[in-house]
């Protein structure tokens, strides 16, 4: 039985009651939201604005590389020695332009999300 | 059976996640103040650069070569070597971490066909989820997995030995030098009477191991035959343990109130552990009616931590974890306490990160280089949050990359 017991009904009434109890185990955090995997979670930081995608510069990134990415997601391509979005299509990677990536290029990650500051 | 796994030039490997561009060029990781190697890509093995040895008289050939420096950044370092415990543990609880890069799987509770394909499989998650190449190796007793994972890594990165004739084959090609355990002054003695490889070792008789051998070396011997002799979950001098507890004068049922009694002896226990200079892997919290209750009940639970620690704040809220857990309204309690476990010096835990390509002299010398610094290394790595880093210490590292998974600022860079 865990603390607080209210399932059984009891009520204790020994010592100061503490208001924050009940928030003990129930607070809510965004990594349960946004981390699904620790291990293989990565953040990104995106040096400037994707205009098309309402992107704004300075956003972070969320990449899972647990992921297996389907047509159409937006992945992290390693390019030469840089890293850039891109999209996930039939015949491999694509940049945001539409222009398909050559064989050198590597996946790196699939993004789950992208968090912005709207201030 | 036991896996080692194990990460491929560890530092290195850290550093190349995020720059793709130095994959197969020459990278090396330097001990805190720039002054020796701490970690080497294959390229750099390949040139000659010795591990532990003072970069300066190197300088040459670091030029020559085109060889990038890094300074060490042991908090990406640690967040890397949690993640890659953390897939471990999604596999099985019984893992013991032996080094910041090595750690070793209990599988004898894992349903599994064939080893080699669990390896390669175990490796490619690692891989694809981490991002970190590491080597499997899987044998009967922690030693022979030890052998077997450092000669996966020309065979595919995976190695199984799971019949006699391969362990035999491996032993064959074995250096007395190269077994985890034989130190260099052992190994000429023994080339001395003729035993040069690991199968003569094995195949000596029992009466001649016992007139060269100390019981820790005939202990080795049995761990080549394919006999375990090394404990599981232990690998590490401890000091026993650190007990805070009290009975408290009358019987006390209210969560709330355990749970300040919980965090007052956590936080004891803790400054305790900080004055002997220890870590602690395991936390264990209890509590009792006494036997005198009408009815008698005795819980305790404990809490494995993912990394060891020493900081106050960790230990109380593991501790409270452990108190949510076994904590039971219908009873009134007596006593409670908190057993800080499985403690670990902090500058053997500090010496082990150095463990995986060093030998054990080697460690020595960079220890030794590494000197004074390392006290202050530890509280970094640890708790970060707890106490300024010197500045001066800190202008050292010159060469250090961004910590990319620990810093908010500090973040890898993504274009469009």
């Amino acid at each position: 039985m865990k603390k607080g017991s209210q399932e059984d009904g009891i009520v204790y009434h020994a010592g100061f009651p503490n208001a924050a109890e009940d928030d003990h185990t129930t607070a809510m955090s965004l990594d349960g939201l946004i981390v699904k995997n620790r291990a293989s979670t990565y953040f990104w930081r995106l040096e400037s604005g994707i205009d098309e995608l309402q992107w704004r510069p300075g956003s972070i990134v969320v990449v899972d590389r647990a992921l297996s990415p389907r047509s159409g997601r937006y992945i992290v391509i390693v390019v030469n020695d840089a890293f850039i979005i891109g999209r996930f299509g039939d015949k491999g990677f694509y940049a945001l332009d539409g222009t398909l990536q050559d064989g050198d290029s590597q996946l790196w990650g699939v993004v789950t999300f992208v968090i912005q500051d709207l201030q | 059976m036991y896996a080692l796994v194990d990460c491929n030039n560890f530092f290195v490997s850290c550093e190349r996640l995020f720059r793709p561009g130095l994959r197969s060029k020459p990278v090396a990781v330097l001990s805190n103040n720039d002054g020796c190697f701490i970690s080497r890509s294959q390229e750099v093995k390949d040139i000659g650069l010795p591990m532990g040895a003072p970069v300066f008289k190197y300088k040459q050939a670091i030029k020559a070569n085109d060889v990038t420096l890094f300074s060490a950044n042991f908090e990406l370092y640690g967040d890397m070597s949690q993640r890659i415990i953390s897939v471990l543990r999604s596999v099985t609880p019984l893992i013991e971490v032996y080094s910041i890069d090595e750690c070793f799987v209990d599988l004898s509770q894992l349903a599994i066909d064939d080893h080699q394909t669990w390896a390669v499989a175990v490796r490619e998650r690692i891989f694809q989820e981490v991002g970190i190449p590491v080597s499997i190796g899987i044998a009967p007793t922690k030693t022979l997995a030890k052998v077997a994972s450092t000669a996966s890594k020309k065979r595919g990165g995976a190695l199984a030995i799971d019949t006699d004739d391969k362990r035999l084959e491996l032993l064959q090609d074995l250096p007395i030098e190269d077994i985890w355990g034989v130190g260099r002054q052992l190994a000429p003695k023994l080339k001395d009477k003729g035993v040069s490889m690991a199968l003569q070792l094995v195949n000596a008789s029992d009466g001649w191991l016992k007139q060269q051998f100390t019981i820790v070396g005939i202990k080795m011997v049995d761990e080549l035959r394919g006999i375990a002799r090394l404990p599981f979950g232990d690998s590490k001098d401890t000091r026993g343990q650190i007990m805070r507890s009290r009975s408290f004068g009358h019987r006390v049922r209210a969560y709330h109130q355990l749970e300040s009694a919980v965090s007052t002896f956590a936080a004891q226990a803790s400054v305790k552990l900080r004055e002997q200079n220890s870590l602690t892997h395991k936390i264990v919290v209890f509590l009792s009616t006494g036997k005198h209750a009408m009815e008698t009940k005795h819980a305790s639970t404990d809490v494995v931590l993912i990394e060891p620690t020493q900081d106050t704040a960790r230990i109380i809220t593991a501790a409270l974890e452990g108190l949510h857990d076994i904590y039971d309204g219908d009873f009134a309690y007596m006593k409670a306490g908190v057993i800080l476990h499985d403690l670990t010096d902090i500058e053997s835990w500090q010496l082990s990160f150095m463990s995986n390509e060093s030998r054990r002299d080697e460690r020595t010398a960079l220890m030794q280089s590494m000197d004074s610094i390392n006290k202050q290394y530890g509280t970094v790595i640890w708790h970060a949050s707890e106490k300024p880093i010197d500045a001066d210490w800190h202008s050292k590292k010159k060469l250090r990359s961004p910590r990319y998974t620990c810093a908010w600022d500090e973040l890898p860079i993504l274009r469009g």
